[in-house]
């Protein structure tokens, strides 16, 4: 039996050894039998999407917004290349990270030596983006993220990564605006906010640009990740008497902050909530009382910049809903590519990379787009972001949420103060 | 700041409330351990999956989830049955069984939120009854909680008085002191183990339909209600009734007024260290045996 | 069934515990109302023989049989429900519950179980009475009693199950004299009630004057079976016992 054993193994060991061989000379045939690159054909865009996994439905409309634009571009001819003196039409390699970081890191290794791509497309979130962002710098290519507001991502100071999206510590530029443009101007301010990475950025970021305008903070807090009753903490904000209330949260702690500040009768004059109230959602359950309450998001639908609306038109007729920044941005992300490329006359990664910083305001449905360093409130340099990137306060009215900040992109007359809760 | 004396008195009525949904829970999880002898890690997944029944049969039908506990209740008596006879059952009597059990209900747990996730993803959802607050005197109570905390503590007594008076109570208890002995007085250990369970698991049902009223329902709640009520049976003492009681309430002040007089970022550190005190006092808990 | 007739048979019953033969092909028959008394020296394997009657065990080889119908390897609660009750050499209690209680226990779920808690209540009460368990310490936890209140109110609660069979493993065992006298006269008092008794006890003074045939187990073997008066001067008994004094009945 022992022996019997013995050759059962000794065969298997032999099996093995030759496909190992064999698969050896094939790979090695290949590579030698492999043409010589074929003279310029496309421009190829890279980019690893979250088709599946916990960021798939982002993911989802991430590729529709780019899938749009490839369209359009290849419908004009492609982008003239000079260095080639012809258009070149625009290809999307794009493979599904299953929203995982580390299938992401593989994805765009492969892009980039195995695909040879020319640029590269940021994927998914601020993880993500933070974990692949290396391999586009190791390999001096250009990424443009655009899905990713974390200031840790331009804070690193890579040459090759640029920042589309409006990262984080810019949020508070626009909730100073809202301050500064009410009337009579509020003094005095409560911020509570999660304290997880992201939402502790932009609360951080708002306080201390508040401050700096002169506006009193009498109670700031910040919450842990597993906090479900909200009815302490109200009850010292209310007990703090602020004019304005902001909460930086997620969407499922807007709901209950709302509900309970109701519920103990806590009535500033402007309420604020970060994420909640821009989900249609919130306006369905709370009705008239959602009514005068602000939120944010990274681009609205009604936005007067050029081409919105004929990109929310097409987007509607072919996706059956509103599209929203996860697509917009994609797609302005090619507009600013197609730019970038005319300028460069190049598909060279470091002679785009220097149109990328000549190009100035370059007109997209995100607004103008100018890459460009910036110092944060809290003293951090930030590298190659887009210092057009707007946050757009809204406020929901009759129902609707509507564009209130910056004011010159708005069309509604703010509701302040806040109308207080339904008796 | 010092608070106002009516302050005070909201900030008490609050943590009471806070704490009967507490017991609640905690009583269902502990019913189940003083059987089972072992630790749901799914309870709070259980409770969770109350609080989408009760959501969705008030989004889709309109039914109240003060009606539609019931249904919760039932739909999660399945379920518990379920983990009672192929999560639990064959393990029992197994050296490491107390482990086998952690690690089979933390693993269905895991399962329950994902699926949840993934059928109806992270956003918002909650019941909003839209009723006004309760006003007493100078403080404003939240009627849904209101109400949550009061039919928690009545059904957290009236289980009670199921397991003191009555006669499955009674086999319950023989059960949960030991199975052997239980069976040489003619008790199946097995039958009063899946009673045990399925009305642990339907009371969780009934605690997720009434947070559904009070906090929002998410995947997420889940895992964070799942380790509130571990905490409190370990606080208060593993299948001691007097302990859920005990610990719901204490956790429900604790996290009241720690929230309140230091800040919401010590809400962890103040379950730690409560825990801690309380455990190195008295290891087996509260009112838990030596 | 008439009196006389074999009650339970065990046949040929041998239970390993890995390399250990705590009972080795063990056969005896326990007629209808007796009171048959199995004696050994420690460890000789009786209580082992009681765990396998009752469930606790399943033997590795050899039938117990009750009424004739075999009941080996079923489970505990259905060899309770069908009218074997047990006692523990050292009282096993629900100590969390009162002492009313515990025996309510066994009028529910055993032999004579019944829907009607009430009816239940009176007839524990009844059986407490019974075994002569002191009024006052009914609704005292179970945990708190002393061992001879304890060992009565055992009984009550094996009692209470409505058993045909008892079988009780050493009732005497860290009893006083006086004590011992008022357990005699309780298990005689329940054997006339028309109950069959087996009882276990290794110190010989009392199961000598009580029970009317003698098993007795070595090593888990059985190496005698008869009359006390025939036991008492067994060869092989007084060997298996070392040389300890065996008293006879009226010696
Ligand atoms: N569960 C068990 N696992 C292993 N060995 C056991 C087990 N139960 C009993 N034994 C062994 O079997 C033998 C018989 O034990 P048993 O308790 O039946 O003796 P006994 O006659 O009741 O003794 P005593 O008079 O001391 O009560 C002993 O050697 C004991 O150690
Ligand atoms: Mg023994």
């Amino acid at each position: 039996m022992s022996y019997k054993k013995g050759v059962v193994k000794t065969t298997y060991i032999a099996i093995i050894i030759a496909i190992i061989v064999i698969a050896a000379i094939g790979g090695m045939a290949y590579m030698y039998m492999k043409p010589a690159p074929p003279a310029k054909e496309s421009i190829k865009v890279g980019i690893s999407l979250s088709l599946s996994g916990g960021f798939a439905a982002p993911g989802q409309r991430q590729l529709w917004g780019l899938t749009m634009w490839v369209e359009e571009v290849n419908e004009r001819g492609g982008i003239y290349v000079a260095e080639y003196g012809k258009k070149l039409k625009v290809s999307l390699i794009y493979y599904d990270d299953r929203s995982d970081s580390a299938t992401a890191t593989r994805l765009y290794e492969r892009l980039i030596t195995e695909d040879k791509v020319d640029i590269l497309l940021g994927p998914y979130g601020s993880g993500i983006t933070l974990a692949t962002a290396p391999i586009a710098e190791k390999y001096k290519v250009v990424m443009l993220s655009q899905m990713a507001a974390a200031d840790t991502i331009p804070a690193k100071g890579y040459d090759y990564v640029f920042t589309l999206l409006a990262v984080a510590s810019r949020f508070g530029l626009s909730r100073v605006e809202l301050l500064d443009s009410l009337s009579p101007k509020p003094k005095t301010f409560a911020l509570l906010t999660s304290n997880e990475l992201y939402p502790l950025t932009v609360a951080r970021a708002t306080k201390t640009l508040w401050e700096k305008a002169g506006y009193t903070s009498v109670f700031y807090e910040e919450y842990p990740k597993g906090v479900t009753d909200f009815s302490a903490i109200l009850l010292r904000a209310k007990a703090a008497d602020p004019e304005v209330f902001y909460a930086v949260c997620y969407p499922a702690d807007a709901f209950v902050i709302m509900r309970q500040m109701k519920d103990i009768k806590f009535a500033p004059k402007l309420i604020f909530l970060d994420d909640g109230p821009n989900d249609p959602k919130f306006v369905e359950v709370f009705g008239k009382e959602a009514e005068g309450v602000f939120t944010q998001m990274s681009w609205h639908w009604e936005l007067p910049f050029p081409g919105v609306k004929e990109f929310v038109e097409k987007f509607k007729a072919r996706y059956n809903e509103l599209p929203r920044h996860w697509s917009a941005y994609p797609y302005a992300a090619g507009q600013f590519i197609e730019k970038a490329i005319e300028k460069a006359g190049s598909l060279d990664s470091a002679k785009l990379r220097a149109a990328f910083l000549e190009l100035k305001d370059v007109p997209t449905i995100v607004g103008p787009v100018t890459f460009g360093d910036w110092t944060n409130p809290m003293g951090e340099k930030l590298k190659q972001i887009n210092l057009g990137a707007i946050n757009f306060g809204l406020q929901i009215q009759k129902g609707e949420m509507r564009v209130a900040i910056p004011r010159k992109y708005s069309s509604v007359d703010i509701i302040y103060p806040w109308p207080g809760w339904a008796s | 700041m010092i608070p106002s004396a009516d302050t005070i008195l909201q900030l008490i009525v609050q943590a009471l409330l806070l704490g009967s949904i507490y017991v609640l829970m905690a009583v269902g999880l502990n019913v189940i351990y003083g059987v089972v002898k072992a630790i749901n890690w799914a309870h709070g997944a259980f409770v969770m999956l109350g609080a989408y029944a009760a959501y969705w049969l008030y989004e889709l039908y309109g039914i109240s989830p003060y009606a539609s506990a019931v249904f919760s209740a039932i739909a999660l008596a399945a379920i518990g049955a379920f983990t009672h006879e192929l999560l639990m059952k064959p393990f029992f009597g197994m050296r490491y069984f107390r482990a086998i059990t952690l690690v089979v209900t933390y693993g269905l747990a895991i399962l329950l939120i994902n699926i949840t996730r993934y059928m109806w993803t992270d956003v918002l959802r909650g019941v909003n009854l839209g009723v006004p607050p309760a006003t007493i005197g100078a403080i404003s109570i939240s009627r849904p909680f209101l109400y949550g905390g009061l039919v928690a503590i009545a059904l957290s007594i009236l289980f009670y008085l199921m397991l003191k008076r009555t006669q499955i109570g009674r086999a319950a208890r023989a059960v949960s002191e030991s199975r052997k002995h239980a069976m040489l007085v003619g008790i199946n250990p097995n039958v009063m183990s899946r009673f045990m369970v399925i009305s642990g698991a339907a009371m969780a049902g009934v605690t997720g339909s009434l947070i559904s009223t009070i906090f929002a329902v998410t995947p997420e709640m889940g895992s964070v209600l799942g380790i509130k009520a571990i905490t409190i049976v370990i606080l208060g003492g593993l299948g001691s009734y007097a302990g859920a009681l005990i610990g719901g309430l204490m956790i429900g002040f604790a996290e009241a007024s720690g929230t309140y007089f230091l800040g919401a970022r010590y809400q962890p550190l103040l379950y730690f260290l409560t825990l801690l005190i309380v455990l190195s006092i008295k290891p087996t808990g509260i009112a838990g045996e030596e | 069934m008439a009196l006389g007739e074999v009650h339970l048979r065990i046949e040929n019953v041998t239970k390993r515990f890995g390399g250990l033969v705590a009972l080795k092909d063990v056969s005896f028959a326990l007629n209808k109302g007796e009171l048959l008394g199995l004696i050994g020296p420690n460890g000789s394997g009786k209580t082992t023989l009681i765990n396998v009657i009752t469930g606790i065990y399943r033997p590795d080889g050899g039938r117990v049989l009750l009424n004739g119908g075999e009941i080996t390897g079923l489970k505990p609660y259905k060899i309770c429900r069908m009218g074997i009750g047990r006692t523990y050499q050292i009282p096993r209690l629900f100590s969390a519950m009162t002492a009313l209680d515990n025996v309510v226990v066994g009028a529910i779920f055993g032999k004579g179980r019944k829907a009607d808690l009430g009816e239940m209540r009176r007839k524990a009460a009844e059986l407490l009475d019974f075994v002569d368990f002191p009024k006052l310490r009914r609704e005292e936890l179970a945990g708190k009693l002393t061992l001879m209140e304890s060992k009565k109110l055992e009984l009550a609660r094996a009692l209470a199950t409505d058993p045909e069979i008892l079988l009780a493993d050493e009732p005497l065992g860290g009893l006083n004299p006086v004590e011992i006298d008022e357990a005699v006269e309780l298990i005689r008092k329940i054997r006339d009630s028309g109950k069959t008794v087996l009882i276990i006890e290794h110190v010989m003074r009392a199961i000598m004057k009580l029970a009317e045939r003698i098993v007795v187990l070595s090593h888990g073997a059985k190496i005698a079976e008869g009359e006390p008066r025939e036991i008492a001067n067994d060869e092989k008994v007084i060997e298996a016992y070392l040389g300890e004094r065996i008293y006879a009945p009226s010696q």
